[in-house]
């Protein structure tokens, strides 16, 4: 039981493997872009955009758009409300991984 | 819960880690390597066969090679990553304190507050080696943690060695700094990082 809760207290949005790897990597302050996100999750143009747009829909992101040598740069960071969600959403996989550890008899 | 629920969130955990991996793993800019490299094997050999020269290069060198960095991160900023934010800021202020600690010992070295030029030399080492070990314990990534407990380590045994052996232990070191700074830093180490590894979701 206790197992089944703390699998209801992960975040729906967190559950797909890109958005949570965004997370992961914004959560240190730093601002990172596009192309930087897209090199480093080895993630496809379309998925990543996809990705971003329903993190930034929700408040988890903030876009930073501005040009550098007449270029355009856009990068994202973490929202507070992203890194409290991230926080929690953590705090659920580590109790799910805690609990797994555990013989079925403890539970 | 069954197996079946566990299986996606340790494939997701396994794809968040190797993403942070290659985030971490950033390797050491090229200019960097070859600038800090020469400043080592330059300056410590210098001090074996010109001491003089050597600490003035070791000394100001140090302080040009610092600007350089910075003109070269302003000049040529990286587009891909914006900001490396409070990474940054802190070896910054990391290379500021290193700075700061070697004027003091030149000056008070320049106004005969050492013994002699060995003990200059000496305080140099135990700095220098003291910065090293700590940069390599507080290292957030498996880069450099090991290299730098090694240089830091290499620094300390040299700054007694002098004492004993006068001429060659600065080139020694200047040969090991260059290598271990050329190499980026990197010396292959296999290191399990704790956290949510594959172990402990079984």
């Amino acid at each position: 039981m206790a197992k089944e809760s703390a699998f209801e207290q992960l975040d729906p949005l967190l559950q797909h493997r890109v958005r949570f790897a965004v997370c992961v990597l914004l959560s240190k302050g730093e601002q990172l872009s596009f192309s930087y996100l897209k090199k480093t999750l080895r993630a496809t143009d379309g998925n990543l955009g996809a990705q971003l747009t329903k993190l930034e829909s929700k408040g988890y992101l903030k876009v930073n758009k501005f040009f550098e040598n007449r270029k355009p740069l856009t990068t994202y960071s973490l929202t507070p409300k992203g890194r409290s969600d991230l926080q929690k959403h953590l705090r659920a996989l580590q109790r799910i991984i805690d609990l797994g550890d555990r013989k079925p008899s403890d539970d | 819960m069954t197996e079946h629920n566990m299986d996606p969130i340790k494939e997701d955990l396994r794809y968040v880690r190797g993403a942070i991996e290659r985030h971490e793993d950033q390797p050491m800019p090229l200019f960097s390597r070859i600038l800090w490299a020469s400043y080592c094997l330059i300056g410590y050999v210098l001090i074996d066969f010109f001491p003089s020269t050597g600490s003035l290069f070791l000394l100001w060198g140090g302080l040009v090679c610092v600007g350089l960095e910075g003109l070269k991160a302003i000049i040529f900023r990286d587009d891909e990553i914006r900001t490396r934010g409070q990474q940054d800021l802190r070896s910054l202020v990391h290379l500021l304190g290193l700075a700061l600690a070697g004027i003091v010992i030149y000056i008070l070295g320049t106004h005969g507050k050492f013994s002699n030029g060995y003990s200059i030399g000496q305080m140099y080492l135990v700095l220098v080696g003291y910065h090293f070990f700590c940069s390599g314990v507080w290292a957030s990534t498996k880069l450099n943690w090991n290299a730098g407990i090694l240089l830091g380590l290499a620094s300390l045994s040299g700054a007694v060695l002098v004492s004993f052996f006068p001429h060659g232990v600065w080139t020694g070191l200047g040969v090991l700094f260059a290598f271990i700074i050329g190499m980026g830093m990197k010396i292959p180490f296999h290191y399990q990082r704790d956290g949510t590894d594959e172990n402990s979701l079984n």
